[in-house]
C-alpha cells in the first residue's frame, strides 16, 4: 500500500504532539510538521500532500494566507485541508471553508474527532 | 469471518435461536465492540492529552515561557479565554495576579487570603468548578467559573482561575477535572523552578549546589 502523507501546520507544539499522536491511529499515513504558514509553504514547495491539517492563528503566515495560497497552486489547489483553530465563530469557519478548507474543527478537539474527519477526507479506515 | 455458523459465535451460543434473533444479537455484540473501542480510544487521547500538558508545563525554566505554556494548556486543552493566576505573598496574606489572558487588567487587585471564592480556595486547596448554564460561559474575576488552587511541595502557593470559555465550548469535559488536577499539581513547581532558575547565577553553578546538596 502507498504511504500517504499529511502535514500539520501548528505553531504549538503541544498541539502538533497530540495530532501526531492522533494520526498514528492511522495506518500507513506519514506525517509531517511545520509551524506556521511560510514553513508550511516550504514544505509543499514541489511536494504534493494527501491532506493537510492547519491552524487559524499562528505567527508569521496564518492558516487563511495558506489555504489562498494552496488554493491558488495547481499542485495543492484539490488537496484536502482540515482546520483545527481555537476561531469558533461561524464567520470564521465560513471564511475558512470560503477559500477552500474542507473541514473546520474547533479546539479543544478530540482526537476521535480529528482521526474520523482526516479518516473520511482521505477515504481510508 | 463471523458468518452464521461461524464458531466463535459473538452473540454467546446463540446457534440454535432463529436467523433474525441471531442478527440482531450479532449486531447488539457489535454494537457493544463499538461502543468499547470508542472509548477506549477517547481514554488514550485523554492520557496522551495529560502527557502533553504535563511535559508542556515543565519544557521552560524561563518564567514567561512557563506561562506562556499554562496559557497554551488552558486555551488549546481546556478552551478557556480568559484567565488569572495569581502567586501567594505569605507574608502578606495576598494574592497577586501574575498573568491573565482576556480580562482588563484594571480589574484585576490583590486578593486577601480567605476572602472570596479566590481567596477561600487557597485557603481550602481543594478545585472547584461551577457547573455550565450553556455558551456563552462566562464568570467575572470575582466569582470565575473554575478555581484551582496550585500546590507545590505540599502546599498551596497560588491559585489558577478560568474566567470565560471559548463560545464553542458546551460544557465541562472529563478531561477538563483531569487537566485541573495536573495544573494543581505541576503548574506551581513548574513556575517555582522557573523563579529560582532565574535567580541562579547560572545552570553551573546551581548543578555545583546540586552536588554539593546531594552529595555533602
Amino acid at each position: 500500500m502507498t504511504p500517504q502523507h499529511c502535514l500539520i501546520v501548528e505553531d504549538s507544539p503541544m498541539m502538533r504532539q497530540l495530532l501526531v499522536f492522533a494520526l498514528a491511529r492511522i495506518k500507513g499515513l506519514e506525517v509531517s510538521e511545520a509551524d506556521d504558514g511560510v514553513h508550511a509553504l516550504r514544505a509543499l514547495a514541489g511536494r504534493r500532500f494527501d491532506l493537510v491539517i492547519t491552524d487559524i492563528n499562528m505567527p508569521i503566515m496564518d492558516g487563511l494566507k495558506l489555504i489562498r495560497r494552496m488554493r491558488a497552486d495547481p499542485l495543492h489547489k484539490d488537496v484536502p485541508i482540515v482546520v483545527v483553530t481555537t476561531e469558533g465563530a461561524s464567520e470564521d469557519r465560513q471564511r475558512a471553508l470560503a477559500l477552500g478548507a474542507n473541514a473546520y474543527l474547533t479546539k479543544p478537539v478530540q482526537a476521535p474527532e480529528v482521526v474520523a474527519t482526516v479518516r473520511a477526507l482521505l477515504g481510508v479506515r | 469471518m463471523g458468518g452464521e455458523g461461524a464458531s466463535g459465535d459473538p452473540a454467546g451460543g446463540a446457534d440454535d435461536a432463529p436467523a433474525p434473533a441471531r442478527v440482531a444479537a450479532l449486531e447488539a455484540a457489535l454494537r457493544d465492540e463499538r461502543a468499547q473501542n470508542a472509548a477506549l480510544e477517547r481514554e488514550v487521547g485523554d492520557l496522551a492529552t495529560l502527557h502533553a500538558a504535563g511535559s508542556r508545563l515543565h519544557a521552560s525554566l524561563s518564567p514567561p515561557r512557563v506561562l506562556d505554556h499554562v496559557r497554551e494548556v488552558l486555551a488549546q486543552l481546556v478552551g478557556a479565554e480568559a484567565y488569572v493566576v495569581y502567586v501567594v505573598d505569605a507574608a502578606q496574606q495576598l494574592l497577586h495576579p501574575i498573568a491573565s489572558d482576556g480580562v482588563p487588567e484594571a480589574g484585576l487587585a490583590p486578593v486577601a487570603v480567605g476572602e472570596g471564592v479566590v481567596g477561600a480556595a487557597f485557603v481550602a486547596g481543594v478545585p472547584s468548578v461551577e457547573p455550565l448554564g450553556g455558551p456563552p460561559s462566562r464568570g467575572s474575576v470575582d466569582a470565575p467559573l473554575a478555581v484551582v488552587p496550585l500546590r507545590a511541595d505540599g502546599q498551596v502557593v497560588g491559585v489558577l482561575t478560568v474566567v470565560a470559555l471559548l463560545p464553542q465550548k458546551r460544557g465541562w469535559a472529563e478531561i477538563d477535572d483531569a487537566l485541573f488536577r495536573l495544573l494543581a499539581a505541576q503548574a506551581g513547581p513548574a513556575l517555582l523552578a522557573a523563579a529560582l532558575h532565574a535567580r541562579a547565577p547560572g545552570p553551573a553553578a546551581a548543578l555545583a549546589a546540586l552536588r554539593e546538596q546531594l552529595c555533602a
